[in-house]
């Protein structure tokens, strides 16, 4: 039965030379960027000299210290998922129910998506610098002795204020979505406000925690930079343990096994979202939201409450920028105070090859992983043919997985002919390639299940052919998708590390990896200065696709702009 | 007699359903629609109307069975190589592009010149009514005048076939008698071969050449309204179409039958004794004050008609008069005489 | 077209290997810190003309690479960097042998037998302070391995990750020659030494900054970067336990295989001889010149006098690297 439809399918598709030519290349570049890498990961991980074995893989499950390492990572990804969301539904709540004004609103928004955009280790160096034993806030504003900035607390708190924003974008279009008219009708029915929140909005808001909670623990799963700073060595997580036994053992076999074993939480995390919360994820990038005006549902006191809670967050989060700042324009942070210049004509000269290089691949991978984005999710939404489950699930992998596999299975892979692509841009641009357009791709297909399929039939039925459908129709009108596409890609580029540390090399250096190795020899200044350049010309970028997409006459342009922040 | 344009031979669509297993939404459908001709697929919801005509189409594929349009095999060819103009129930105008743009489509597609685009799209537009709309954007016209833009775009490029999907759905009631008109009356004009699918018996018969019922994946029966009308092939069809009373009747010899007691003639073909079953029209029930009979259930007034159920025995009859300047209404709880006009009576098979 | 065509080939060329340039540049991961190895490689090129292209590993990460990279090496020299580092990439057999003309007035422990790596500097491992800090808890500058495990440094010192930083070796080293190699009696003490470290760092000077801040009180480090970090401006204080302290080589080593062997070689001269290490004090790069005919900085070499400094033993060193640091992960590391 399914055999007939599959042979249905090929025939289809072996007429219709752009799908078959699509697919085909398609499945060319999954195979080689996606699939390859991790077969040969796995078998560096389960062979020893051409023979199956579990051993390493038992070794590692032995080592009390990396079980550790995998428990802690189970740990703080929940308690950070928790934590983030729900830091992102006060957010939520405030931005969309307690009466802000415009201004309020757009500061708010900033503090929110500052993070995001942000180059990795901003919040630890912060966090290092307040909380420490002689740290700016816990020893000089408290009063407090010997507080350790290291742990699992530091972390929870650092990586915390990093994703809480991907909790606030999910949620805030659901509660938006909310009709405030079942708040007033529940009202004026005689509820107690607290009522109406328990039985009317919280209900309601809840598939939007389900996928914030999931979303911000996968992020912590894979977060690598943040332990790598603040986990301090009582606390070892497996994304920063897998690195280090990469490169301070030199032992790829245990660092594949530890990046393995961080695959299970992250495809179970993966399959939860997509089968169980499924849907939901479309909510955010084509709910319409608007700004309500002050609901009655909401107390006055309880909106002031929010407001001042969300308000002190965003200062705190603030603050940690400006400590950034701070840092970039002085001499010796905490050692010589004076003002200077020179860290910033450090990085221009100096670090230009960093900047130049890391201009190049994001410019570079930028409209790449947007087309990528768009093809993937158009074939995957619209058209039928053999294998198209199959590509939806490859097509994920890379951005499923954390960082650090990525970067291992890529080094390992195509270090030696005859794909020796390490040492390259080609290498680098891939990478964030696959690992970041499967925003683009799932923008597409939550677009295009808005749109109609009977536009695509009725160019068809015109004498459009495949190509020219996709040209004509389909491409204008999930222009908005490609824009968070590029976008996403465009931000990745400038500010992930975790993959792409292993794939640096002499002639091709970024940003983010200077910052660390910045911060490791100690010149903070230069670290900083990096980081303020990363935010400004992200933010300055990011700023320009969101007017741009604002521009775009389709109806769901608005929507996919808040999307591209929250890939 | 006239060349066959399309061919149906056989035709099959299976799916698979999650609870049922395998089902058929279309079963061995065979049909042909004369060129010129406007046949209409009818049928209730489900009944894969709109299936086999996606097939025809090519939007979806049988799984047995050929098409052909003009004599050409076209079951497996793409949609785009068809040669058919498509109207959808939900319009499908391109949102992006201008109402001219939107018709000039298909011309685009095949490279036709500037100028040869420019005069065709006017030309069209003219003829559905919207000279003078040309720059304007989709969601700034009202469904009526969509629809007629989704009309004009699909015939501007000269197809050889034109589908309609249930096009008039979403319009109101008198927006649809005026819109059925056009379409008719334009594809008439033109002279192209045209499917029809709708669920609206009443839209089948005013615009239709012959029409297709549908029921459950399978042609019921093929006709023209008349045919169908008078002489519906299953109690199916009769219900269908318009209004109707079907009867048991007991055959008490060659022209003489029983309906509810009453003795009825009417030649049956039948030999006494056999019973059959048969379709009455409302209008073929004439009633009169008796002081037995029928007894009035109820009564509706509808200005030019006014329809009546009666109780005749153990069924309930419709019945129609149309003629008040002689027969005053008849009262609820009224007797009344029931007369079967022969030649109005109809044997199911 | 053509033009089109020629650029798209000569772009993706550029883009798709990792570029060496007609100029035969010499390829290098540097171990030192960039600003450390900066101005060396400029003095290089200023001696020789030849340019060198380098990124810095940290020496567990250089380390990792290099090995990765064995079957299509991306560099020509490994440069700086602890001997026992090297040690252990001999045995993956990264390394061509090489003995530059200063070579042979090495003395022993500054050159590897065969020529596998050579000496270009010398390290000395020292305490750090900070002044504050011990002001703040009346305490006399360390001057033993024991003051460390006074209850006044609990949770105050950084020091290094044996798993990928090469300070970390060496001073776990240095105690076992001050514990004469008794491996029970060294990793008791180290057990102990736990309690008062609040970090072991990615890197070796990484706990430099936070002890010049005053986030902690303080740690052990390579002296150069100590030095670094008073030249900064952090207030700290430098001492040495009367026990004796390692001090480790930094060598250099050309990678077989590499694509410019010559160029490598004459960085390689250039590294041991008078040539570089002379510039070291000028550049202000606390290293000690392994060359017997550089003189060390007299600033250098006062911060030095009268320090118990010892060699660690490379041998003895590199056969036992991977077991003492997978002991010191278990029993050291490992959650308390």
């Amino acid at each position: 039965m399914a055999a007939r439809g599959l042979a249905a399918e090929t025939r289809r598709m072996l007429r219709d030379p752009a799908l078959l030519g699509a697919v085909v290349v398609l499945w060319l570049l999954l195979g080689l960027f996606v699939l390859y890498p991790l077969a040969e990961l796995l078998v560096r991980a389960f062979s020893d000299e051409g023979r199956f074995t579990l051993e390493p893989l038992l070794g590692s499950l032995a080592d009390s210290h990396h079980r550790a390492a995998f428990v802690n990572s189970l740990i703080l990804g929940g308690t950070v998922g928790v934590l983030g969301t729900v830091l992102g539904f006060l957010f939520a709540m405030t931005a969309t129910r307690a009466g802000l004004g415009r201004h309020w609103l757009t500061l708010l928004d900033a503090a929110a998506l500052l993070p995001l955009v942000s180059p990795p280790f901003t919040t630890s160096i912060a966090i290092v610098f307040s909380f420490g034993p002689k740290g700016f806030i816990s020893h000089d504003l408290l009063g407090l002795d010997n507080v350790s900035a290291y742990g699992f607390w530091s972390t929870a708190l650092a990586e915390t204020l990093t994703y809480f924003p991907i909790a606030y974008l999910t949620l805030r279009p659901i509660i938006a979505a909310i009709d405030p008219n079942l708040e007033e009708m529940a009202f004026s029915l005689g509820g107690s406000r607290w009522r109406i929140f328990r039985t009317v909005t919280l209900p309601l808001a809840v598939p939007g925690f389900a996928n914030a909670f999931l979303l911000l623990f996968a992020a912590s799963l894979a977060d690598f930079a943040t332990p790598l700073i603040l986990a301090g060595n009582n606390f070892p997580v497996l994304p920063t343990q897998a690195y280090l036994q990469i490169t301070g053992m030199f032992d790829f076999k245990g660092g594949a096994v530890l990046s393995l074993m961080l695959l299970v939480p992250a495809a179970a995390v993966y399959l939860l979202q997509r089968y169980w919360v499924g849907r939901r994820v479309y909510v955010t990038v084509t709910g319409k939201v608007g700004q309500r005006s002050r609901s009655r549902a909401i107390a006055p006191w309880a909106a002031v409450l929010l407001v001042v809670a969300t308000v002190l967050v965003a200062v705190a989060i603030l603050y940690f920028y400006a400590l950034l700042l701070y840092a970039s324009l002085v001499v010796a942070f905490g050692a010589n105070n004076s003002f200077t210049w020179q860290h910033y004509h450090v990085i221009f000269t100096e670090g230009l090859p960093a900047i130049r290089d890391t201009l190049i691949i994001a410019l570079i991978g930028m409209p790449l992983g947007g087309f990528y984005g768009v093809l993937v999710g158009y074939l995957i939404a619209r058209r039928r043919f053999p294998g198209r489950q199959a590509m939806e699930i490859v097509s994920m992998i890379n951005y499923a997985l954390p960082g650090t596999i990525v970067g291992i299975a890529y080094l390992i892979a195509f270090n030696d002919p005859p794909l020796a692509l390490t040492g390259g841009a080609l290498i680098i641009v891939a990478c964030y390639i696959f690992r970041y357009s499967p925003t683009g791709i799932r923008a597409t297909v939550a677009l295009l299940q808005q749109i109609d399929r009977s536009l695509e039939e009725a160019s068809a039925s015109l004498g459009a052919g495949s190509g020219q459908t996709f040209r004509r129709v389909t491409l204008p009108l999930i222009a908005p998708a490609f824009f968070a596409g590029l976008g996403v890609v465009f931000i990745r580029s400038m500010t992930a590390i975790s993959a792409t540390i292993f794939l640096v090399s002499l002639s091709w250096t970024l940003i983010t990896v200077r910052i660390l190795e910045n911060m490791t020899e100690l010149a903070l200044g230069p670290a900083a200065a990096f980081s303020v350049f990363v935010i400004v010309v992200v933010f300055v970028v990011v700023s320009g696709l969101s007017a741009l997409l604002m521009r775009l006459r389709t109806p769901m342009a608005g929507a996919a702009a808040r999307s591209l922040l929250g890939g | 007699m006239a060349a066959t344009s399309i061919r149906l031979d056989g035709v099959s669509k299976r799916f698979d359903h999650t609870v049922k297993g395998e089902v058929y939404a279309v079963r061995r459908v065979s049909l042909s629609v004369a060129t010129g001709e406007l046949l209409t697929l009818l049928g209730p919801s489900g009944c894969g109307k709109s299936t086999t005509l996606r097939m025809i189409a090519g939007f979806e594929e049988p799984d047995e069975g050929t098409i052909s349009i003009d004599g050409r095999d076209v079951t497996h060819v793409l949609p785009n190589r068809r040669g058919i103009g498509f109207v959808f129930q939900n319009y499908a105008l391109f949102p992006h592009l201008s109402i001219f743009e939107n018709v000039a489509y298909g011309l685009r597609v095949q490279g036709r010149p500037e100028t040869e685009i420019a005069r065709a799209v006017g030309e069209v537009l003219e003829l559905v009514g919207l000279a003078g709309y040309e720059r304007q954007q989709p969601h700034q016209l009202s469904g009526g005048e969509q629809q007629r833009v989704a009309l004009a775009r699909a015939v501007v490029f000269h197809p050889k076939v034109l589908l309609f999907d249930e096009p008039l759905s979403n319009l109101d009631a008198k927006l649809r008698v005026e819109m059925r008109e056009q379409i008719r009356s334009l594809q008439k004009r033109i002279g192209i071969t045209t499917v029809y699918v709708t669920h609206d018996q009443e839209e089948a018969m005013a615009i239709s050449d012959r029409i297709a019922v549908m029921d459950r994946g399978e042609v019921v029966q093929d006709g023209t309204a008349q045919d169908l009308y008078y002489r519906p092939a299953t109690e199916f069809v009769a219900r269908f179409i318009g209004r109707t009373n079907i009867l048991g009747a007991r055959v008490l010899s060659a022209d003489e039958v029983e309906i509810e007691g009453l003795k009825v003639p009417f030649r049956s073909g039948l030999t006494a004794g056999q019973t059959a079953r048969l379709v009455v029209r409302p209008e073929m029930i004439e009633l009169a004050p008796a002081s037995t009979g029928g007894e009035v259930v109820q009564h509706t007034f509808l200005g030019e008609k006014t329809d009546y159920l009666v109780k005749l025995g153990s069924s309930t009859l419709q019945a129609t008069a149309s003629d008040h300047s002689r027969r005053p209404i008849l009262q609820i709880g009224q007797p009344v005489a029931v007369r079967f006009h022969a030649e109005g009576i109809h044997i199911l098979k | 077209m053509k033009l089109l065509r020629f650029m798209a080939v000569a772009l993706s060329g550029w883009f798709l290997a990792g570029a060496a340039q007609a100029a035969d540049p010499v390829n290098v991961y540097s171990i030192w810190p960039e600003n450390y190895a900066r101005p060396m490689f400029q003095e290089f090129e200023k001696a020789t003309g030849i340019k060198v292209n380098f990124i810095r590993f940290s020496s567990g990460e250089a380390l990792a690479r290099v090995i990765a990279e064995k079957n299509n090496p991306r560099i020509d020299v490994l440069f700086g960097g602890p001997v026992e580092t090297f040690a252990a990439g001999i045995k993956e057999g990264i390394f061509q042998p090489y003995k530059s003309p200063s070579f042979a007035k090495l003395p022993a422990r500054f050159k590897q037998a065969d020529g596998q790596w050579t000496a270009i500097a010398d390290d000395p491992l020292v305490f750090m302070t900070n002044a504050a800090f011990l002001k703040g808890k009346n305490l006399k500058a360390p001057a033993s391995w024991d003051d460390l495990l006074d209850p006044a440094y609990k949770n105050q010192l950084q020091m290094a990750d044996a798993r990928t930083s090469g300070t970390a070796v060496t001073r776990i080293f240095s105690v076992l020659e001050v514990n004469k190699r008794d491996e029970e009696k060294a990793f008791a003490y180290l057990k102990k030494l736990r309690q008062s470290v609040q970090l072991y760092t990615k890197s070796g000077g990484g706990g430099t900054l936070p002890v010049g801040l005053g986030q902690a009180g303080g740690g052990i480090f390579f002296i150069v970067d100590a030095l670094e970090t008073k030249a900064k401006g952090y207030d700290v204080v430098i001492s040495f336990p009367k026990e004796g302290i390692g001090t480790s080589a930094e060598a250099i080593a050309l990678i077989k295989g590499a694509k410019n062997p010559e160029g490598g070689k004459k960085l390689i001269d250039f590294a041991t001889s008078a040539a570089m290490q002379s510039k070291l004090s000028e550049h202000k790069v606390n290293f000690v010149p392994a060359n017997p005919d550089v003189k060390t900085d007299p600033a250098l070499a006062e911060v030095l006098k009268g320090a118990n400094i010892f060699p660690i033993d490379d041998e003895y060193a590199g056969a036992n690297r991977k077991r003492i640091v997978d002991r010191w992960v278990k029993e050291v590391l490992g959650p308390q």
